[in-house]
């Protein structure tokens, strides 16, 4: 994930780790990373296949009839990486944009 | 201004082309982001995600949202399409006849094995249909083994304590010539 350390990834890191132990939904994301979903939908998909996030689906019952929405959720791991990459971003200048737009 | 796009821009400032955008978008927002969502592969759980996050957007929002999923289905979708590969997977192994259940047949009515049975390509797979019966027949003959009788030296040879020859070596032999 090392080549992947872009803006976008750091915002949705920051938009991740807001609620570490929460269940994010890809809109939520989109809202509070401010970033179009067709950033945010691929990015997901890399943190998914590194490990660093772990997906679900809604409990069909509890949703009122409209469908299952699919929930994202930090692992371990992620939380590690991910607190990494915020913590290196930090004193990088070059992401600094995103830490005033995206920080909790 | 060349003259092709002069109807390109008359179009887009045609009040029928908004009536459209508003009815594609606004009042059937699940059918236009349902085709594009067709370009995921269909078994990519993105597709049911995107119809059920639709429906958590403001209705307001909802436009634009199915407008933006454009992009991510023309990029992400088709990528992953292409990264999985074609729709039927090499791994994937047609589903052959259990020959040797009781009473199973290899198919009589295939007929006689002709140049003109197989269209071009399939050469393959013939061999590896071939493999696997050959494989069957061996692993019947090792279960069957335990029960045949080993013949006396005063006794012939039964045909059933010999291994049979695989099916290539019987189609080689057959097409060899008599004198070998």
């Amino acid at each position: 994930m090392g080549r992947y350390r872009t803006e976008n990834l750091v915002r949705i890191a920051i938009a991740l780790m807001a609620d570490q132990m929460g269940q994010h939904w890809g809109y939520d994301i989109i809202q509070r990373s401010g970033l179009r979903s067709g950033v945010v939908y691929p990015n997901l998909r890399k943190l998914l296949e590194e490990g660093w996030l772990a997906d679900g689906w809604e409990d069909p019952e509890s949703t009122n009839g409209r469908p299952p929405r699919r929930y994202y959720s930090v692992t371990d791991l992620g939380r590690r990486k991910l607190g990494a990459l915020i913590d290196e971003a930090r004193t990088n200048p070059r992401f600094a944009a995103a830490f005033g737009l995206g920080a909790a | 201004m060349p003259t092709d796009l002069a109807p390109l821009l008359h179009a887009v400032q045609d009040w029928r082309t908004y009536v459209i955008l508003v009815l594609a978008f606004g009042f059937f927002p699940g059918f236009v982001l349902r085709l594009f969502l067709l370009l995921y592969p269909k078994d990519d759980d993105r597709r049911s995600e995107l119809v059920a996050e639709l429906y958590a957007v403001p209705r307001r929002n909802r436009w634009w949202f199915v407008a933006e999923q454009m992009e991510t289905a023309l990029f992400e979708g088709l990528s992953e399409r292409r990264r999985r590969g074609p729709a039927t997977s090499a791994n994937e192994t047609p589903e052959q006849p259990d020959i040797s259940a009781p009473g199973a047949d290899a198919g009589p009515e295939m007929g006689p094995i002709t140049s003109r049975t197989f269209r071009p390509g399939t050469g393959i797979a013939l061999q590896k249909t071939l493999e696997w019966v050959e494989k069957k027949i061996e692993m019947k003959i090792d279960h069957a083994a335990p029960q045949v009788q080993v013949p006396t030296p005063e006794s012939p040879p039964s045909h059933t304590s010999q291994q049979p020859p695989g099916l290539s070596q019987l189609v080689r032999s057959k097409s060899r010539p008599a004198n070998e």
